[in-house]
């Protein structure tokens, strides 16, 4: 029976395992045995050793291999400098204007913040905060600082005050840097530009209308406006906001052939440094989201209809125009004495209101109806901002041909008049306005509205009303500049009902009128009469105490100082124009 | 025979790399710093060009041109500007001068050289009287420089400090040069 260490008991007399003493015998090994055993366990053990070593070693080699492939697989040419230097990378694209001034830049400042946890001498900051901050409402400090969560103290720090924060070594006191948008220019361009939130997003204007261009792309957004022409018709709405009183007032300067906008302003502005939230409506872009009766500046319109259409020739006369007529209850009468005879082209010079209104009788709703659709006048137009107001819808039912021949009851935004206005002035062909520079690009291969022909007619028609005595906007007859143009006088609706006093007053103008350019849109809201206002008329007569209160008597002036400064920017030719007349 | 060959790539092998390891190393730190002088050097130039926009804003520049500006501009009108040519009168007056060829005088080459000349001779007497005039400050200081020199050199102090300086040497006192 083989024993527990395995070895056969017949030899040791039968002795059962349990009943036998202790042998060394039973535990000794043979000697060699003994050696072989022992050099085998040492190889063994040296192997397993080495192998060890060895699999420590591959996976070693494993890893820095892996990485070694890694780092030359990834594209990254910067790869060490963008992990070991901070980064410059601004969040998003400046934007320029079309001389390459720059209008938005992102930038790296300063932010200061508290935390509370780590205050150890209250007092002492609070005192230190007090004198570097004089301003600094210090008891609503102390209330947040008792609240203990973290909080901003002030936001984009200026140099000296980040510095002597930052001299002050308080642990609490948190320096952290962060990126925020520059508007150099600070508040001449707030309704184009937008402004961002604190994520460097846009929230409104270009800003948010060109987000996604801004953030990722590595070129700046050109713009097509132009800043010393935007300061300058800036400081000419100022000036003329201060003379006349008025509300607010907005302008548009386009060229006729691109539809490349130049300048667009609207007053009140706001400083995009200051990022604020504006609600007040009085803040809204005029231009672009402002839906307005706009009065006479229709009659163009009408007349243009009336050529294309064939029912009506420049000289064609109008016999026995009432001074008033009444349609759907409501009185319709012209703005001043009038002769009871006049030709489609006096109409329009002389801006009367029955004239247009048979004008409109004469083509038909359906023509003129059709004509203002194709000048896109009605629906909400396709531009580079978001803030583009809806005009408001109507039906084409009793007296609206009348009112509409006019420019009443019929709602649009500026920018789609300056639309209108550029396609009459270049000759019919259709544009669409765009804030973005586009070289080299000819936009007049978009189809035709209008004939050469009317176009013409048009042009020479809108030449007379500034340069005819009796014309409706003498006053911006500025010599060398082929001003032409029409005013328009709108009552606003205040609860549903015409106000007498509240009025809407437009002027749009192309020039040079022989080969138009630029057209030019001057809005003033609410103006109110200046009796105080000198007067000077191209002959050198000046006038004072004048109470009438139309666009001719203050949209024109604004619009005529504007041209005169900036006709020699925009270099028109002005001596060639000044020989020709 | 090869078991050397193979050792001595192996050694050249590791030489090799080790040294282009430390190259790579000394391009990568260079290049680093390069880096980071581009970003520090761009930043700058940012800033700069921000500041440069902002001091050059149609407004700002308005604002200074009110405040620093001495020229007084008049915004004239066209009507408001006297023509130089004020009536017929004048005209009749400059044909007249025409009839008597005053102005064929005028043009013949003889005036226009003989008034060249003279345009000339004026413009090198200016320049001559200009150049004279430097020379003759430029004389003055030189004439002042070499007298307030000489006074320094030859002044009694001058000399008395080089006796002492002899003295101190004889006596052996330690001299202490340009005292």
């Amino acid at each position: 029976m083989p024993n527990k260490k395995g070895k056969d008991n017949n030899s040791s007399n039968h002795i059962p395992w349990r009943n036998r003493g202790f042998f060394f015998e039973d535990y000794e090994t043979p000697k060699y045995e003994y050696k072989q055993k022992l050099r085998f366990s040492e190889v063994k053990l040296s192997l397993n050793r080495i192998s060890f070593i060895f699999f420590v070693f591959l996976v070693v080699g494993f890893v820095f291999g892996s990485k070694i492939i890694y780092l030359a697989s990834i594209k990254k040419k910067n790869y060490f400098t963008n992990k070991l230097v901070p980064s410059v990378f601004l969040k998003r694209q400046d934007i320029l204007d079309r001389n390459n001034n720059l209008l938005a830049r992102n930038v790296k400042l300063y932010s200061a913040a508290i935390k509370p946890r780590f205050i150890t001498d209250k007092g002492k900051l609070l005192i230190n905060l007090k004198l570097i901050f004089p301003n600094m409402d210090i008891d609503r400090i102390k209330k947040k600082i008792e609240i203990g969560k973290y909080f901003y103290i002030k936001k984009r720090l200026s140099e000296l005050e980040w510095k002597k924060l930052w001299l002050l070594g308080d642990k609490s006191i948190d320096l952290n840097g962060k990126q925020f948008r520059v508007y150099p220019h600070e508040s001449l361009f707030s309704h184009v530009l937008g402004q961002i939130d604190d994520d460097n997003l846009g929230v409104s204007g270009l800003e948010k209308s060109f987000n996604k261009k801004l953030t990722e792309s590595k070129n700046p957004l050109i713009l097509s406006l132009d800043a010393n022409l935007q300061h300058i018709i800036r400081e000419e709405l100022i000036s003329g906001n201060n003379i006349f009183q008025t509300l607010g007032s907005a302008a548009l300067l386009m060229e006729i052939d691109s539809g490349e906008i130049l300048s667009l302003v609207s007053l009140p502005d706001f400083d995009l440094n200051k990022r604020t939230n504006i609600e007040d409506p009085i803040y809204l872009n005029k231009i672009t989201k402002g839906v307005y009766e706009l009065g006479s500046v229709f009659k163009t319109f009408t007349l243009a209809a009336g050529l294309e259409s064939g029912s009506i020739k420049a000289n064609t006369v109008f016999r026995d125009l009432k001074n008033q007529i009444i349609c759907g209850g409501m009185p319709i009468s012209e703005h001043d004495e009038l002769p009871k005879n006049l030709t489609a082209e006096e109409i329009l010079v002389r801006s009367s209101n029955i004239g247009a209104i048979r004008i409109a009788q004469k083509i038909g709703v359906k023509r003129y109806k059709e004509f203002l659709n194709s000048l896109e006048l009605f629906e909400k137009i396709n531009f580079d901002l978001e803030e583009v107001g809806t005009p408001l819808s109507f039906k084409w039912e009793k007296c609206k041909l009348e009112t509409a021949s006019f420019g009443h009851g019929i709602t649009t935004t500026p920018l789609q008049i300056a639309k209108a206005y550029a396609i009459i002035g270049n000759g019919g062909h259709k544009i669409n306005p765009t804030i973005l520079l586009k070289k080299n690009i000819s936009l007049r291969n978009e189809g035709q509205i209008i004939s050469l022909k009317t176009s013409n007619i048009i042009n020479s028609m809108l030449r007379k009303v500034v340069s005819n005595k009796k014309g409706t906007a003498s006053f911006a007859d500025k010599k060398g500049y082929e001003v032409g143009g029409k005013t328009g006088t709108a009552r606003k609706v205040i609860n549903g009902i015409y106000s007498k006093e509240k009025k809407i007053n437009t002027f749009v103008s192309l020039f040079p009128i022989s080969k138009p350019k630029y057209v030019l849109l001057v809005m003033l809201d609410e103006p109110k009469s200046a009796p105080d206002f000198v007067y000077e008329f191209s002959s050198g007569y000046k006038l004072t105490g004048e109470t009438r209160n139309t666009a001719g008597w203050n949209t024109v002036i604004v619009a005529g100082n504007i041209i005169e400064k900036i006709g020699p920017i925009l270099a028109t030719n002005n001596l060639q124009a000044y020989n020709k007349l | 025979m090869r078991n050397i060959l193979i050792l001595i790539t192996l050694i050249s092998g590791l030489i090799f790399t080790s040294l282009i390891k430390n190259k790579t190393r000394l391009l990568e730190k260079e290049l680093f710093y390069l880096d980071n002088e581009i970003n520090i050097l761009s930043t700058d130039l940012s800033e700069a060009s921000l500041d440069f926009h902002y001091l050059t804003t149609p407004k700002r520049i308005s604002l200074l041109a009110k405040n620093f500006l001495n020229e007084n501009f008049m915004h004239y009108k066209e009507f408001q500007i006297k023509k130089s040519i004020k009536s017929e009168k004048d005209l009749v007056v400059l044909k007249k001068l025409k009839n008597d060829n005053t102005f064929n005088k005028l043009n013949t080459n003889e005036f226009v050289n003989k008034n060249t000349n003279e345009f000339v001779n004026k413009k090198t007497n200016v320049t001559k009287s200009f150049d004279d005039n430097q020379l003759l400050i430029a004389k003055r200081i030189g004439n002042k420089n070499p007298q307030k020199s000489k006074k320094i050199i030859s002044s009694k102090k001058a000399q008395q400090w080089a006796g002492i300086q002899i003295l101190k040497a004889f006596l052996g006192i330690p001299t202490v040069p340009f005292k």
